[in-house]
């Protein structure tokens, strides 16, 4: 069934896999965040991959990467977003024990992450 | 059914470039509209002027404006990655005081509330690149 923009909303999910200092992507990817947030549409960040990267706490950015990727994602409440998904098996590859995160973020395996793939009318794979 | 499409690799480093042209193109040709393309990160470098592929190469940007001017589609980029890889328009470049714009016919700079408004119109978009 196809929802028509009449609808006037949808549940947007931006899709992160890639590693936070090596381009501009997840940069990319946090900006459309942000932007739906600021419209008040409803979005849902999930990182995936070497996306996971960004949610690793104490990073320590310097002049030659830019601003913190960890700074940014402190301001995800300011947009209206919650706290974001990250792929547990994602980090089970890297070795990055789950519970070094913090607290703000949500764990998603694989049965989670197909739901959130269902439950999206608009999937940004950024 | 009305599409827009997320464009985010550049026209000549990534094969998903071409697939996001022939989506469009196969889209509008099968009656579909295709209200908007939004192009993000290396996906702006399909906007500026200066890009000139050798005779044997497919040009991108240019099958895009042709695309694009035939079936009243837009196609905006995305203004944070446009300034971060040097893609200005005239206002852009008088705004910074920078020393020339080289926007590509057809093509313009815009925030990313239109990829919001995008796919508030649409009943699908579609990502190529990420």
């Amino acid at each position: 069934v196809v929802e028509h923009a009449s609808a006037g909303s949808r549940r947007v999910l931006v899709l992160c896999s890639a590693a936070p200092y090596a381009d501009s992507r997840v940069r990319e990817a946090l900006d459309v965040a942000l932007a739906f947030g600021a419209f008040e549409q409803r979005v849902a960040l999930l990182f995936s991959g070497d996306g996971v990267l960004a949610l690793l706490p104490r990073q320590a950015p310097s002049l030659e990467t830019g601003r913190s990727v960890e700074r940014v994602l402190g301001t995800l409440p300011d947009y209206g977003i919650e706290a974001p998904w990250v792929d547990t098996s994602a980090l089970a590859r890297r070795g990055i024990d789950a519970a070094s995160l913090g607290t703000a973020i949500r764990y998603a395996d694989q049965a989670v992450i197909r739901s959130l793939l269902a439950t999206h009318d608009v999937i940004l794979t950024v | 059914m009305i599409f827009s499409l997320l464009v985010q690799s550049s026209p000549v480093a990534h094969p998903a470039s071409r697939s996001a042209y022939l989506f469009a193109r196969a889209a509008v040709d099968a009656g579909h509209t295709l209200y908007r393309v939004f192009f993000i990160g290396d996906g702006v470098l399909h906007g500026t002027a200066l890009n000139q592929p050798t005779g044997s190469e497919a040009n991108l940007p240019e099958l895009w404006r042709r695309l694009a001017s035939a079936h009243g589609v837009e196609l905006l980029l995305c203004i944070t990655s446009a300034l971060r890889r040097g893609v200005l328009d005239s206002d852009e470049a008088g705004r910074r005081q920078l020393p020339s714009s080289n926007l590509r016919e057809g093509f313009a700079i815009a925030g990313l509330g239109q990829l919001v408004e995008a796919t508030l119109r649409s009943d699908r978009v579609v990502s190529f690149g990420g």
